[in-house]
């Protein structure tokens, strides 16, 4: 099936559950609720025609001062083996509620990312068996993709960096 | 004076000369020896000898973490030939080793593995902080990348690049050993083996 042919079907078959569709670039990508989405991928699961039979990628994004709302977004990349389609979908999740649904229940391959959002976002992730950081220590604070994290840990002297240079002159002690 | 007397001066001088040649003869033997035994025997601290030894059989741990391991693999093979200077010998165990090179970024959750390698290695033990990032982070200046190794582990040479060529490694290797035999016999080097 074409992009085109996907976001018809699924338009069709779950229209109460769906926000909005795009074929961008030729991927078909959908946009949906967070309370919605285990309903949504079990049917792109178990519907004959579309048969999302394999989990590529589920990922996250954060849009903190950018003109879009809401906040996060997790998305879940989805493709058929038999058919060689594809499909975005895209969850919006906003600051004070981030917390979906898991997914692993229809993909075990959606294990390890969930717990990767987690731990680089710090979204909850409803009924995941084991949600704990993947990539940081354990004890870790913080979640690093967030874009309030902070980019760098520590400032550097080079010579391109005048200010923070001035203020280390300063506070230099007395050489002998 | 009598035959008796003269007799007994003869005698005499007779007993001076021989005594004297003796004496002489002891000196000129005590001449002649002393350079051979100033020639055979050589005089030197203990812990000179021990850092002597030490430095020409640096065993370093078989421990890479990035692309810095590859030039420190090719340091050990036959082309640039860490042999020489008496570091090819990799152990695959910390206990036998007494040189770590800490070749490439160390990442936060690697920071507690490294350190209990390091502790796990016997006394004396030095480290080598190979390339710019196990120095002092590198391009990686964020979340996941200890800003340096010296943040974990006591560090003796620095060596800078990124990475460094096998030659650069050789050559921090060696400014180590010049600084163990600097080092030797004095209260630092008793303080490492205490």
């Amino acid at each position: 099936m074409t992009s085109e042919e996907i976001i018809e079907k699924i338009k069709s078959d779950q229209e109460d559950n769906i926000n909005s569709s795009d074929v961008n670039l030729g991927d078909a990508v959908i946009f949906i609720a967070p309370e919605k989405i285990h309903d949504v991928m079990e049917y792109l699961k178990d519907d004959p025609e579309l048969n999302f039979d394999y989990l590529s990628n589920i990922t996250g994004a954060d849009y903190l001062n950018e003109e879009r709302e809401p906040r996060f977004e997790v998305i879940y990349e989805l493709h058929s083996m038999d058919k060689n389609h594809s499909i975005r979908i895209r969850v919006g999740l906003e600051e004070e509620a981030t917390t979906i649904a898991t997914v692993s229940d229809l993909w075990k391959g959606a294990l390890y990312p969930e717990r990767e959002l987690f731990d680089m976002f710090g979204f909850n992730v409803l009924g995941h068996p084991n949600l704990s950081r993947l990539i940081m220590p354990d004890e870790w604070e913080g979640n690093p993709l967030r874009k309030d994290y902070p980019l760098i840990t520590e400032e550097v002297t080079f010579s391109h960096n005048r200010e923070f240079k001035q203020d280390l002159v300063k506070s230099k002690p007395p050489t002998r | 004076m009598g035959l008796i007397d003269q007799a007994v001066d003869l005698v005499e001088t007779e007993v001076n000369n021989i005594k004297e040649n003796v004496k002489d003869a002891v000196d000129q033997a005590g001449y002649d020896f002393s350079g051979a035994i100033y020639d055979s025997i050589l005089t030197t601290k203990v812990g000179k000898v021990i850092g002597w030894a030490q430095k020409n059989a640096l065993w370093p741990a078989t421990f890479g973490l990035a692309c810095c391991a590859i030039e420190m693999m090719a340091m050990a093979n036959s082309r640039w030939d860490s042999a020489r200077f008496g570091a090819e010998v990799f152990r695959a165990s910390p206990r036998q080793a007494d040189l770590m090179i800490v070749s490439g970024r160390v990442s936060q959750k690697m920071a507690p593995v490294l350190k209990l390698i390091f502790d796990q290695m016997p006394e004396p033990k030095w480290v080598i902080s190979m390339g710019a990032c196990a120095s002092c982070g590198g391009i990686f200046n964020n979340y996941a990348i200890v800003q340096g190794v010296d943040r974990v582990v006591p560090v003796d040479v620095y060596v800078p690049g990124c990475p460094p060529g096998p030659e650069a490694l050789l050559y921090g290797i060696i400014k180590l050993q010049e600084k163990i035999m600097n080092e030797a016999g004095t209260k630092q080097a008793a303080k490492r083996v205490a």
